[in-house]
């Protein structure tokens, strides 16, 4: 009986110390919750090299566009601390964003280590439906899109633009800074076409935010 | 030739080592919110079985994985639209997509849960009207019974 609980534990030990990394990180996983206003987020994974030999970091790839990677130097000396800084865009998205980095090292025992960065980006409106769409040859009847503002403060309607002459939108408000109404109409549903119509706010005040809704003649 | 006494002295630890990962196993397919059904035949709503889908003759896939899982194989002529890049893969969706058409989202495998969330945007938010969740996934899609591509696909 006793011999057994030593074998599993001499096993445990050492499947633990052959799986043990060199770099140690601190934090694997960063969550942040983004304001209105911030264009941009930025978060630190620090990580040493608890190992005794040098490790090299190689490439670091992101999940997404949206999300840069910053690192000072390449090698990391046994005993040595380093970070790799994630600066994430908040740009046009919204809701909850979970980006993945990827770190290649040259360590043996963990030689790709993913990083997670999670962003929960508030939204602004909500927009509904995003697509409007005509069948060629049926009903031009024109189409409703509703815009309920969520956000605590009023944000403005300032101006809607369609990319196609002929497929028009025309911003009707309901009460102003909280909610409105952009009808959609073709000139005729003759052939097909298409039209990207842009919704532009006043918010936030230093890069006010613009939204799309796509229009479409089938 | 070991002695029978000494055999009974292992068997209790080897049976409770055994036996000690039934009962998180357990709670997690009784509690977990995306456990995996005991029930094959059984579906959530929107869901639909490959054999189903196999019926319909007009169908957009729409395939809500990563990019790596997409690029290594995906249905042919699938769309990728996830909720991360969702401004993104939009547009040539709606580029694509035609009246009339169905559309089938497929994830991974039969516990993720993008392609519900990514159905259920589709559906709610850009309004199109015929929108399902193909159970399993790319769990059954890979075993070859729809035309696939991608650079593992043979």
């Amino acid at each position: 009986m006793k011999l057994f609980w030593t074998t599993l534990a001499v096993f445990v030990l050492a499947y633990t110390a052959t799986s043990q990394a060199q770099l140690v990180w601190e934090q694997k996983h960063l969550s942040f919750k983004a304001k209105v206003d911030e264009p941009t987020l930025a978060g630190v994974y620090r990580f040493t090299n608890r190992g005794d030999y040098p490790v090299t970091i190689g490439e670091i790839k992101s999940s997404c566009g949206c999300t840069t990677t910053e690192l000072s130097k390449r090698d990391y000396a046994p005993g040595e601390t380093g970070e790799i800084k994630a600066v994430f865009t908040v740009g046009n998205l919204s809701g909850l964003q979970r980006k993945e980095i990827t770190v290649h090292t040259d360590d043996p025992r963990a030689g790709k280590v993913n990083l997670k960065l999670e962003v929960d980006i508030p939204g602004l409106l909500q927009i509904t439906p995003r697509f409007v769409f005509w069948k060629t040859g049926k009903s031009s009847r024109e189409r409703k899109v509703m815009i309920d503002v969520t956000h605590d403060q009023p944000i403005h309607i300032t101006e809607v633009t369609s990319t196609s002459s002929r497929i028009t939108a025309e911003l009707k408000t309901i009460e102003a800074g909280k909610k409105y109404e952009v009808w959609v109409k073709p000139e005729n549903v003759d052939s097909l076409g298409k039209a990207t119509i842009s919704i532009k706010t006043d918010y936030p005040e230093d890069v006010p935010k613009t939204y799309k809704v796509y229009a479409a003649i089938k | 030739m070991p002695r029978l006494s000494n055999l009974r002295v292992w068997v209790r630890p080897v049976a409770v080592l055994l036996l000690l990962p039934v009962l998180p196993a357990l709670a997690a397919s009784l509690f977990h919110p995306v456990s995996v059904s005991w029930s094959p035949a059984k579906l959530a709503p929107g869901e639909v079985t490959l054999e189903d889908v196999l019926k319909w003759e007009n169908i957009l896939w729409v395939d809500a994985r990563s990019q790596t899982s997409f690029d290594a194989g995906h249905v042919s002529g699938a769309m990728r639209l996830t909720e991360t890049e969702w401004e993104a893969g939009l547009p040539p969706l709606l580029d694509v997509w035609q009246p009339d058409q169905k559309i089938v989202v497929y994830c991974a495998s039969i516990s993720c849960q993008s392609s519900h969330k990514v159905a259920k945007r589709i559906r709610n938010e850009v309004g199109l009207p015929e929108v399902y969740v193909l159970k399993r996934g790319w769990e059954v899609l890979k075993q070859g019974m729809v035309s696939l591509e991608g650079a593992d696909i043979p």
